[in-house]
Formats: structure tokens, C-alpha cells, sequence
């Protein structure tokens, strides 16, 4: 049936490439393009309703899920993709998602050609055929009207666990494919809306907390089969020519749209670089991450160029074809305006130039990329944004924090139920970076996730794990100093109940800091250490990447990165300055030795003591000419 | 069987609609007095007294039933006038309001400010003590930081204090033990805690709503109790029933303790009139709009249910607490309209409010708002505004409108057209954002009016959506408070109680449906309502395994036999798949929450048939008044019809305007309005 089994290394070619007309045309319906002539009403009706598909899609796995990656942190996507793979829609999305979900699906439709059919659901989470990191699941179900297909439903979840040898989804030892877990290529995994049972079976045997893990992909099931009844529902009240034709409008508008913003950018051509997280034993002195971006406004295109990119290391930290396309599109896309709709019409304009077996690139078989998605592609976002701040210093964004070990993935036995789990925390987030006019945000975690995951409440976290939440809070001057002030991040202090637990970090944020702008400062940077639960002594430091014990007597202690300050922190609104102070979020040394201002904490509010900050500002400007 | 009397207070009138079994007698409105809500209320009844020929006092003492709604609660918390409010919290938490949920949708704007929190994190101050999962105390409560919270918000001046410990919903003893010191320490101080407002998992979404409970309780409280006294000491011998946000009443004694139930009081009852009328015209869709004084509500009824919301949110903010789903937009008759540096002109958010009004009542204001434009374009029949109670100045409005169309250098009349055609924009927005924008298509929807000022807006509105229909009632300018007269008495209680199907513990549970059981039958004990139809209803929150959403599933009774389980599990079954296309029938069920609802299902109004008459309505046409009904800023003479003098089968061709005692319907060129057998009308446009 199929021309010959295709074994690894796979042809990159065959993830990145366009898909052509020639490869679909055997899928009936696939290369119908659907009505011209749409009335605006009706184009207004079927985009909100493939917006309110997707919520439907979210709100299904939110709903059923049984990990709190999905239920709580809401480390998923939905959405539709075309029959070229294209992304329709990008609603309330991962941003380490937006340039991952093509490149799964081109596999998928050049490995099963014309064995494509109504009720089939495709799963593919192998980095090396597409997909993001192992760790993601991404589902697909290809959507049929009366025979004919209309789209892709698609679905992108975290999953707890993978069958790796370690339980976690991000193990810094895994140097190749073997040591992440299982790898599913395109894989089908259900016929006639049935699944296909001795496969489920086989994953069921092979991934931990195989109830979990079912309840999950239900979830995800359930997720696919609401869009499939939803788009079929929208065909048959507007015709499947209307809806189809709606469909192609959008990625049209959205290449329009992006080519008339990258119009108004200047045409240049600009080189950055920034060193990366020191790794013990891979790359303890750090690699140098190297772009060169061109802008070129005429043809409506921004062209980054990764070629120059470290070799892959031998860890799991490289990058994988699709988050390396990624990095370029969620670090460029905070800086066009939000007029441009979400689509891959306007994110093609985005090219990336990638070596093989670099870093930031195409990994050379069987290199690992289990953390592909946070890592270094979080460092990458932080350096396109650095980039971007050479062209449209007006829209820069200052340093984020990146996927944090306040964020690592803890295991163990409950005392109770002498059952093993896992848990990825999400409690504490690190925060964006300044920008003109406006403080860096808080609650954001890093590029990977720009705040669309959601905080776990401490107490559905302590209802799933053995864990006692004591103390979650708002880190003082971890905001980079500024005009406009970096994000104030956030920390945690956690005890396993009546047992040990093994934790697994690998992070980045710990030997660099989010970079300040235009005298703006770094904001704060990553940390977490042991000490003993009664007399809070400090034991042992902790590592960025790598395994550690914790016992029933010691406190966890992690801390996020802040976000870095955009201008000088001495034209800081002493105002601002005040109520940061008030608040707790920024120290009065930090107010009087680098923002300068003096605060008389008497009254409630507090008040700015304008005397004395005029007196040191003075000074400052006299002394040092205000540098 | 006395009187049953439904009142509703919006921000510039309040309305009233009475009853005597299922027969209406009569609607009234009058203006809202915001230094006292309460006279506002009398004022009301005193006209509906009037009208039957007796005193307020004789009317009161022959009322068994009174129902109140306002929107007292959510002007507190959207005018950020709320009190100022101390939070007590577990040690280690104090940052739970300002850290939120995330989640934020726009991930790729950052030129923005961050979500301003509910209170200020230095104003929340932590207490050493732990509870864990399972209620046991880890570590026991430290009364001096309680006392020493307590004075610190003493000398701060806080206005009332929030309690909310992690845990509490399990174990409530260290929250009651805080609320004896507050009580010992600052007796005056009013408080809530967490555990007693409303029991639910998730330390943010109870702070949140506790809190909110908290800033408005002394607003609502102080409000309730005045109108209470004031109704008692008018012979009133009842307890007043508030709507709250899930569109049911409570005894005022519920309310008072958790006023965040009745954060969504005042538009709540709107989309229970709509589907009233809509279910008269054999419509299942509808769209309710609600145009008073000072905002614009839009909700819808969807294959005839209400569309609710399982948490209202108020300005972003959880309030734990379901209610029926409105959108509400600044733009009201009173909305004032304004020019900015770059000429351009806004109507909106803010309204001159009851006080001093639009610049025609002749109170003082000098503002340009919507009803200024609409007396200026000759929309409004002076004469009649009000069933002529309140006079109104043509000239006032003029030129208050002068005051827009000078900056902007054009005519008084294309200015005061220019301001309705903005207000309308706005309102199509609103319509837009609940219907369209999520997926529903308007032109399948008939509009239902509501509200004092919608009768001027609502067939061009229709027609700007396509919408095809729009029902008129005659009720249209009180329609809240004629839902009032149809809504339920009901309130639910909840257990939280758990059972695993393959262990399921039978006593337990069916005591603790007894108990429900038993406080649904005292509410309605309470009430004391012998002609009303009582029914119980019991549900249970169910799951699978490590999820942490239920679904609701009704019980057939309130015993469980291993028979009515098996049909319980099945039910679960089947409903997970229903929802979410899958269930796992080889997987255990949950059961965490059970809930009883206590329902008096009142006689709601029948409205009476009337006869046909005929088509003509030229008996009530009660003359022509110059008005603007196009582009062309030509006054015409437009003929006015007495509303309540069209009778069944009168049709009126526009351009033409149909005054009512409390309101005035337009009706544009190429429309017509229809008076139905039930005596409301409805306007479509000619084909």
C-alpha cells in the first residue's frame, strides 16, 4: 500500500516543505479552496464561531483532563489547520505551539498519502518527524462533510509522562531519542471513531500512571470529536463551499495584513548575540547563541538567519526543527501589532535559515530535544527579542524569564495512597521585561508561554500531590530597575508530606539575567535551594539542570527570574517607586540606591519624601551625569 | 390572596409592577432618589396606591409578596466605591489577590498595564496558622498577629474586614476563631469569612468572592435594611424577596449575610421577562436588550433557556457565585456625549445618573446626553414624557446639544443625530459581542425590549443586526421588575460530601441528603406561602477519577439504593459522553457536592386576550409633532399614537411614535408595528 517503510534519519524536507497540490489531491475535498463570493456577515459569523470551536475544544480538555499540566497550567492548544497543514486560527494559544503544529501535520500527510479517512485520529509527539519536543502530544482527526475533507482538528497536550527512564518529560541526561521515552511518528491511533485497542493497550503498558495517561488522551479524543461535530454543524447551516471559502479568506487577509505592517518597518539588516545558561558537564562555560535578522519591506518578509548557531550538544537541551522555526515567530510576534490575525498566512512571512546539527536548528539524528520547547528556544525568544530592539526600539521588550526550576517536575510515593505520581509545578511564574510605556508584566513563566498558562491553585495542587504549599509570594526587587519597571516574579516554599521526593530541573535563567534596555537593569535570576523545615537553615544548593532528593524535613525553595527595566531607573515616577515599595515588590535600598528616591513610610500610602529625592537625583546627575 | 409587588431600582428610575393573583394591574416608574434608595422605592408605591384608589400604607398591609431588585451591589464594585477592605489570610499567601489565575489570552500585547487586584497586597495581612487537606491542623492559629491584624486596619480605617485560610472549606475552626477575636477586638467592624459566604476549593476564587462580599456587605446591608424598616413601618407585614444574580428570590435575610449573591441583581430578571415574551410569540431564541438611564444590558435566551454563567465575574474579578449572563455597556438616555482635542465625539460611560439628570428634566444638568438628543430631534413628545407626570425642556436639551455641535461646527440637529447614531453603534456592539462573536447568528434571534429608553432604538437597532422582529411589551419600560412578578422563590443548599461508586458509603450520603433536604423544607417553612406549588429537587456533582470539573446529575429522590447508583453512574456515564464525546465506562465515578433545591414555583402573570378590533388606528392618534426621521435634517410632521389606546389587530405604518405612560416607541419609515392578541406590539420592517 505504501511505497516503501521509512526509517530515521527522515528527510527534513518532508516537515518543511509547502505541501503541493500533487500530494492531496487523492483526499477528496483536499484541494477544494470553497466560495469566493462571501458576504462579510456571514465571513464575521464563521471566523467567531471557529473561535468559539476552539474555546470548545479548550474548554473539553479543561473540563476532563486528569493532569494538572492540562486542567490546571493548561499547557495545550486547539486548533484547526487546513488541508495544507496550515494553521487557520491562533486563539488563546502556547506561543512555543504557534510554529510547532504545521510541520507534525506535514508528516503525517506525506507518511499516509491518500490512507487518510473520516474517524481517523493521528498522534505525533517524535521531534525528529515534526513535532515540538516528546513530551507534547499532538493529536490530529482530519474533519469530513459529506465525504469531503474541510480541515484538521488538532490538539497539542503536555502529558505528566512518556515512558521516559526517569519520570519526568524534561531529563537533561536524555542525549538521544532512546532516552526520552516513546516517540510516535504519525502514528494512527483510532479507525471509524473507534480506537485501535492493542495500541492503546501497548501505551497503556508503557507510559506511568497509565489511568492518568487514558483519562488524558479521552480528553483529547473528546476535544477532536467536538470540533469534528461543530465544523460539520457550521457546514451544514452555511454550505461547506462557504465555510472552506471562509477558511481560505483568512490566511489570505493574515498574509496581507503582515505584509503591510513589515511595509512600515525600516529595511536593515542587524547581527545579536547572547551568551546561554552554563550547563555542568554539556556546556559549562556556556554557547554563544549568534541571528542576523533581515527585514525586508518591500517583499513583506522578516528573514532570520540561524546558521551560525553552536553545534548540538550531547544533552537534551537542543532545539528541534519545529521549535527552532518557532523561537523566530514567538520572539517577533510581541512586536507586531495585534491587528494582524494569527495565522499561518501572517507567520510564513517569518522565515528561518537552519543548519543541521547545530543548537538552534535541525538536530542530527538521534541527538535529544526533550526540552526543546523551554531551554534554550526560551533563551533564542529572549535573543530575537533583543534583536528586535535594534529595529522598533519604541516596541521592544526587555529580558523574560525563561522556564524556571520554581517549574521542575517532582516525583515520588504518596504516603497515603502508595501510589507513584508525578507533578510539573506551576505556582510560581517568572516575569516579562519593560517596555516604552509600560512596566514588564507579571505571572508570564517565559517566551515558551508569554502567561497563557494558568497558576495552579495550592490547594487543588495539594488535593493531587503530598506537598504543603508554605509559602508562595512576590519577590522583592526582582523586577529590573527602569524607567518602566520589569515584571516582579514570583517564589515558593514547599515541603513533601511523610515522604521523599525526587525532583528533576532543567532550566534556564539561573547563570544569566533577563536583559535590561536602554539603561533599563536585569530583572532578578532563577534559584532554589534546600533548607530544614523547622529552623529554615540552609542545606544544600540545588541545580539548574539535574536530579536532587528532597525529604519530609527540608523545604524546597525556587525562585523565578523578573523581568528586565526598559530606561533609566532615576526618571522612574517617584510615585511608582512609592507604591512598589509599599507593596513589597521593590526594597527601600533599591528605591534610594538606584531609582533614588526617599520614602517617608509614616503615613498608610507612605509618601515620596521629595526634598531628599530631588537632592539625590541631583547629586547623581552632577556626579555621574545621570549613567 | 393579596398584592404581589416587584420592584427594580436601576441608576436613573426605579420601576415598579404589581399584581393581584395572576392578572397585572398596573406598571409604574419613577425617578431614582440616590441619597436614599428607599424613597425612591415609596415613591414608586405610592403611585401604584394612587392608581387603586388607596394609601401606601393600606396598599402595604394587603401585599403578602415583595420583590426586590437593585443594582446597589454591582455599582459598588464597578464604580470602585466598595469599601476599603482589610484581608486576613493564611501566612504565605498574602499575594493570592494580586497573583490571579494567569491565563491571559492577548499573550502578545505588552503595551499594557497589569489587572489592577481586588485590594492592594498591603492592605493583606498574614496570620501563622495551616490546616491541611484533610482539616488537621499543621499549625495552630497565632492570635496575636489575628489582634494585631485587627488593630493595624483599625488605625488604617478599614471599613471591613475579609477572612479567607487555606483550607477553611474543610476545617472552618481557625476562621470562626478570627471572627471571635475581630468581634472582641473591634466589635463595630463588619467581616466575612471564607468558609461561611461561600464554600468553594480554590484559594482565589473564595478570597475574590469573600472579599467582594466583604467591600459591599456594609453598602448593601445599611440599603436593605433601610427599605425594610421603611416597608415595615408602611404596614408592610412580609419579608421582602431579592433577586439575586441566578435570576431566583431570597428572603432578604439570606442576602443581607452574602450580598455577592446579588452582585447581578438588577439586570438578572431581564432575560426571565424576555423568554416570557418570546415563549407568548412561539419564539426560542431571543435576544434581550435592557436600555435604562445609565447603561445598555444585552442577554440571550437560547432553545428557550437563559444563557448563565457558571461564575459571574464583576471587572474580571471571581465571585464563586452562578448568575444568568448579561453584557452590560455604558450607554444610556442619560450617557452624556463629549467632544475629545481631536474633535472626535464619544458617548459614554459616563451618565448625569438620576441626579441632575439629562439637561431637559430641568434639574441642573447641562450636559448633552441621548435623551437630550432624541427631545431635540422630536422623538420624544414632551407633553407626554412620563404619562405627563415630569416636564421636560425642549429648549434645555437644545441647548445642551449646542454645547457638542459647536466645537464640532455643525447643526444642533445633525449633532443630536450624530450622538443617537453613536449610542447606537455602541449598543450594536454589545449585541454583536454576545451574539456573533460567539457564533450565534442574530438573524435567527427576535429582539425583546426592555428598559425605559430602548423603545427609541430598538427597530433601527433590528435592523442594523437584520434582525427580523422586534417584541414591544407593554411592560417594556419596567421589564425587570415584571420579571420579578414571574420569577421563582427558590434556593439551593449545598454538602460537600465524597463517595466513590465502588465504596459508596449509603448512610452517609443519604443523611446528608436528609439534612438538605430539611433546610430546603425550613426555607419554605419560612416563607409561610400556602397557595404555592413547592417542589425539591436533588443533584450531584460527579467525576471520574483525578479530574477536577463535575458534571450535575439530577437524583430521582432523595434516597440511594444500590438500584437508583447504578442509574446514577449510568447517568454519569452517558452525560460525559454527551458533553464531551467520550467516558470511560470502566472507570470509577466521584461524587463530591450534592445540592438540594427548595422551589416555589409562584402563578406568574397570564396576560388576557384580547379581542380584534380592527386594523385602523387612527382612534389612537393623538396628534403630530415635528420631528427628524433621516438623513435629510428636515423636521417633518410625524403623527403620535397613545399606546395604550392600540388595541389588538391595530397596525401603525412609520415613520410614527407610540407613546406610553412610562415610554415612547419609534417607529421608522419602512416599519410597522402591530399590536398582538396579548396586547404587546412588534415592529418589523416592510418588505
Amino acid at each position: 500500500m505504501y511505497q516503501e517503510i521509512e526509517f530515521p534519519p527522515y528527510k527534513f524536507e518532508k516537515l518543511s516543505e509547502a505541501i503541493k497540490v500533487n500530494e492531496i489531491e487523492m483526499i477528496p475535498g483536499a484541494t477544494d479552496t470553497g466560495d469566493t463570493e462571501i458576504d462579510p456577515i456571514t465571513f464575521s459569523i464563521v471566523v467567531a464561531r471557529a473561535e468559539g470551536i476552539m474555546s470548545e475544544m479548550t474548554e473539553t480538555i479543561l473540563a476532563t483532563a486528569r493532569n494538572p499540566i492540562l486542567y490546571g497550567a493548561k499547557d495545550f492548544t486547539c486548533t484547526l489547520l487546513n488541508a495544507e497543514a496550515k494553521v487557520l486560527f491562533l486563539f488563546d494559544c502556547i506561543p512555543a505551539h504557534v510554529g510547532t503544529l504545521s510541520p507534525a501535520l506535514k508528516w503525517i500527510i506525506r507518511s499516509f498519502q491518500n490512507d487518510i479517512h473520516e474517524g481517523d485520529v493521528f498522534v505525533n509527539n517524535a521531534p525528529h518527524a515534526g513535532n515540538a519536543h516528546a513530551g507534547d502530544w499532538t493529536m490530529f482527526a482530519p474533519v469530513f462533510y459529506d465525504g469531503k475533507l474541510v480541515c484538521w482538528a488538532v490538539n497539542k497536550c503536555h502529558l505528566i509522562d512518556i515512558g521516559c527512564p526517569t519520570p519526568t518529560t524534561g531529563d537533561v541526561y536524555a542525549k538521544d531519542v532512546y532516552q526520552e521515552g516513546l516517540h510516535l511518528p504519525g502514528v494512527r491511533l483510532c479507525r471509524n471513531h473507534e480506537m485501535i485497542p492493542d495500541l492503546i493497550r501497548f501505551l497503556g503498558y508503557n507510559i506511568r500512571y497509565s489511568k492518568q495517561w487514558y483519562g488524558d488522551f479521552l480528553s483529547q479524543l473528546g476535544s477532536l470529536w467536538v470540533a469534528e461535530n461543530r465544523v460539520k454543524e457550521l457546514c451544514n447551516r452555511f454550505s461547506y463551499g462557504t465555510v472552506k471559502g471562509c477558511f481560505e479568506e483568512t490566511l489570505k487577509i493574515g498574509e496581507r495584513k503582515m505584509k503591510e505592517e513589515i511595509q512600515n518597518f525600516p529595511k536593515i539588516f542587524v547581527e545579536e548575540e547572547m551568551m546561554s545558561e552554563k550547563i555542568k558537564d554539556f556546556c559549562p562555560d556556556g554557547v554563544l547563541l549568534k541571528v542576523k535578522l533581515t527585514v525586508d519591506p518591500e517583499k513583506g518578509l522578516i528573514i532570520f538567519d540561524y546558521r551560525d548557531m553552536p553545534d548540538q550538544l550531547q544533552c537534551s537541551y537542543n532545539l528541534s526543527y519545529a521549535t527552532a522555526r518557532c523561537s523566530a515567530i514567538q520572539g517577533t510576534l510581541p512586536i507586531i501589532a495585534s491587528s494582524v490575525p494569527l495565522n499561518d498566512g501572517a507567520l510564513d512571512r517569518i522565515q528561518v535559515l537552519l543548519k543541521e546539527g547545530t543548537v538552534a536548528g535541525i538536530p542530527r539524528w538521534p541527538v535529544g530535544t526533550m526540552l526543546a520547547t523551554t531551554g534554550f528556544a526560551d533563551t533564542v525568544s529572549n535573543l530575537v527579542f533583543k534583536t528586535w530592539a535594534k529595529v522598533l526600539p519604541d516596541r521592544a521588550i526587555a529580558g523574560m524569564s525563561e522556564f524556571s526550576v520554581a517549574n521542575l517536575d517532582a516525583s515520588g510515593v504518596d504516603p497515603q495512597t502508595h501510589e507513584p505520581y508525578t507533578h510539573e509545578y506551576y505556582l510560581s511564574a517568572g516575569a516579562g521585561g519593560a517596555t516604552e510605556g509600560y512596566d514588564g508584566l507579571s505571572h508570564l513563566f517565559a517566551p515558551c508561554i508569554m502567561g497563557n498558562m494558568g497558576y495552579e491553585s495550592i490547594e487543588i495542587l495539594e488535593l493531587a500531590v503530598p506537598n504543603i504549599i508554605w509559602d508562595l509570594f512576590a519577590i522583592i526587587d526582582s523586577g529590573g530597575p527602569g524607567k518602566w519597571r520589569g515584571g516582579i516574579s514570583m517564589g515558593q516554599r514547599i515541603q513533601p508530606v511523610d515522604h521523599e521526593m525526587y525532583l528533576i530541573s532543567a532550566a534556564t535563567g539561573y547563570t544569566n539575567r533577563p536583559f535590561g534596555l536602554f539603561g533599563g537593569l536585569p530583572g532578578s535570576r532563577d534559584d532554589h535551594w534546600i533548607e530544614e523545615h523547622t529552623t529554615h537553615n540552609y542545606i544544600q544548593q540545588l541545580p539548574n539542570a539535574g536530579h536532587s532528593k528532597l525529604q519530609s524535613d527540608q523545604d524546597w525553595i525556587a525562585l523565578s527570574s523578573g523581568g528586565g527595566g526598559f530606561g533609566k531607573p532615576d526618571e522612574r515616577d517617584p510615585e511608582l517607586v512609592k507604591d512598589d515599595v509599599r507593596d513589597g515588590f521593590v526594597s527601600f535600598e533599591m528605591a534610594k540606591n538606584v531609582y533614588k528616591v526617599v520614602i517617608n513610610t509614616e503615613p498608610e500610602l507612605y509618601e515620596v519624601d521629595y526634598e531628599a529625592t530631588n537632592k539625590l537625583r541631583q547629586k547623581d546627575l552632577i556626579e555621574n551625569g545621570g549613567n | 390572596m393579596g398584592y404581589k409587588i416587584s420592584v427594580d431600582v436601576g441608576g436613573t428610575f426605579t420601576d415598579l409592577t404589581i399584581s393581584d393573583e395572576d392578572k397585572l394591574l398596573g406598571r409604574h416608574k419613577s425617578p431614582t432618589t440616590p441619597e436614599d434608595l428607599t424613597q425612591g422605592v415609596l415613591n414608586c408605591i405610592g403611585l401604584a396606591g394612587d392608581r387603586l384608589n388607596i394609601s401606601t400604607a393600606e396598599l402595604l398591609s394587603q401585599t403578602d409578596v415583595f420583590i426586590h431588585g437593585s443594582t446597589i451591589a454591582t455599582n459598588a464594585i464597578l464604580e470602585k466605591k466598595g469599601v476599603k477592605c482589610g484581608v486576613i489570610c493564611t501566612k504565605g499567601t498574602k499575594y493570592t489577590l494580586w497573583r490571579g489565575e494567569g491565563r491571559r489570552k492577548d499573550l502578545f500585547n505588552y503595551k499594557v498595564s497589569a489587572n489592577q487586584e481586588l485590594v492592594r497586597p498591603y492592605l493583606c495581612l498574614e496570620v501563622s496558622e495551616r490546616i491541611n487537606k484533610d482539616g488537621r491542623i499543621l499549625l495552630p492559629l497565632n492570635e496575636d498577629d489575628v489582634r494585631s491584624s485587627v488593630r493595624q486596619f483599625k488605625k488604617w480605617n478599614v471599613e471591613a474586614i475579609s477572612v479567607c485560610l487555606l483550607w477553611s472549606i474543610i476545617n472552618p475552626i481557625h476562621e470562626q476563631r478570627i471572627g471571635e477575636i475581630i468581634n472582641d477586638e473591634w466589635p463595630e467592624i463588619p467581616f466575612s469569612l471564607s468558609f461561611d459566604i461561600q464554600p468553594i476549593i480554590r484559594e482565589y476564587h473564595r478570597m475574590s468572592c469573600v472579599t467582594l462580599n466583604a467591600m459591599i456587605k456594609p453598602i448593601v446591608t445599611d440599603y436593605l435594611e433601610k427599605l425594610q424598616e421603611a416597608l415595615a413601618n408602611k404596614g408592610f407585614k412580609g419579608d421582602p424577596l431579592i433577586v439575586i444574580s441566578s435570576g431566583g428570590v431570597v428572603p432578604i435575610e439570606e442576602v443581607k449575610k452574602k450580598p455577592v449573591f446579588m452582585l447581578f441583581s438588577g439586570p438578572s430578571m431581564a432575560p426571565v421577562s424576555g423568554r416570557y415574551y418570546a415563549q407568548k410569540n412561539n419564539e426560542k431564541n431571543c435576544i434581550i436588550i435592557d436600555m435604562g438611564g445609565t447603561s445598555f444590558d444585552v442577554g440571550t435566551v437560547i432553545g428557550e433557556l437563559i444563557t448563565t454563567t457558571r461564575e459571574g465575574r464583576i471587572n474580571q474579578y471571581p465571585t464563586g457565585v452562578a448568575s444568568n449572563e448579561i453584557l452590560t455597556l455604558g450607554a444610556g438616555g442619560g450617557s452624556i456625549a463629549w467632544v475629545d482635542s481631536s474633535g472626535i465625539l464619544s458617548v459614554g460611560p459616563k451618565s448625569s445618573g438620576a441626579i441632575p439628570g439629562p439637561a431637559c428634566y430641568m434639574r441642573g444638568g447641562r450636559e448633552a446626553t441621548v435623551t437630550d438628543a432624541c427631545v431635540t430631534l422630536g422623538y420624544i413628545v414632551p407633553d407626554y414624557f412620563l404619562g405627563g407626570r415630569m416636564a421636560l425642556s425642549p429648549v434645555l436639551a437644545r441647548k445642551a446639544i449646542e454645547k457638542i455641535a459647536k466645537p464640532l461646527n455643525m447643526s444642533v440637529e445633525k449633532a443630536a443625530l450624530g450622538i443617537c447614531q453613536i449610542a447606537r453603534e455602541k449598543m450594536v456592539g454589545g449585541i454583536l459581542n454576545m451574539t456573533v462573536r460567539r457564533g450565534i447568528d442574530p438573524r435567527e434571534f427576535v429582539i425583546v425590549s426592555g428598559g425605559g429608553a430602548t423603545g427609541l432604538f430598538a427597530a433601527s437597532l433590528a435592523d442594523e443586526i437584520k434582525v427580523r422582529r422586534v417584541i414591544i411589551p407593554k411592560e417594556t419600560a419596567v421589564l425587570c421588575a415584571f420579571g420579578g412578578l414571574n420569577a421563582d422563590i427558590s434556593m439551593s443548599n449545598v454538602a460537600s460530601k465524597y463517595s466513590i461508586s465502588n465504596e459508596f458509603d449509603y448512610e452517609k450520603i443519604n443523611q446528608t441528603l436528609e439534612e438538605l433536604d430539611k433546610k430546603g423544607k425550613a426555607f419554605i417553612n419560612r416563607l409561610g406561602l400556602s397557595s404555592t406549588v413547592c417542589e425539591f429537587e436533588f443533584y450531584v456533582s460527579a467525576r471520574y477519577p483525578m479530574q477536577v470539573t463535575e458534571l450535575e446529575i439530577p437524583l430521582e429522590n432523595k434516597e440511594l439504593s444500590p438500584q437508583s447508583l447504578s442509574k446514577l453512574i449510568q447517568d454519569f456515564h452517558a452525560m460525559h459522553h454527551a458533553r464531551y464525546k467520550t467516558s470511560d465506562s470502566g472507570s470509577q465515578v466521584e461524587f463530591v457536592m450534592w445540592r438540594s433545591v427548595a422551589k416555589c414555583l409562584t402563578p406568574g402573570i397570564t396576560l388576557q386576550e384580547k379581542t380584534f378590533c380592527t386594523s385602523d388606528p387612527s382612534d389612537a392618534m393623538i396628534g403630530k409633532q415635528q420631528a427628524i426621521f433621516d438623513d435629510s435634517m428636515e423636521f417633518a410632521e410625524i403623527p403620535y399614537y397613545d399606546g395604550e389606546k392600540l388595541y389588538n389587530g391595530m397596525k401603525v405604518e412609520g415613520p410614527a411614535i407610540v407613546v406610553l405612560p412610562d415610554t415612547t416607541v419609534i417607529v421608522p419609515k419602512q416599519h410597522k408595528l402591530l399590536t398582538q392578541l396579548h396586547g404587546y406590539f412588534i415592529i418589523e420592517r416592510n418588505i
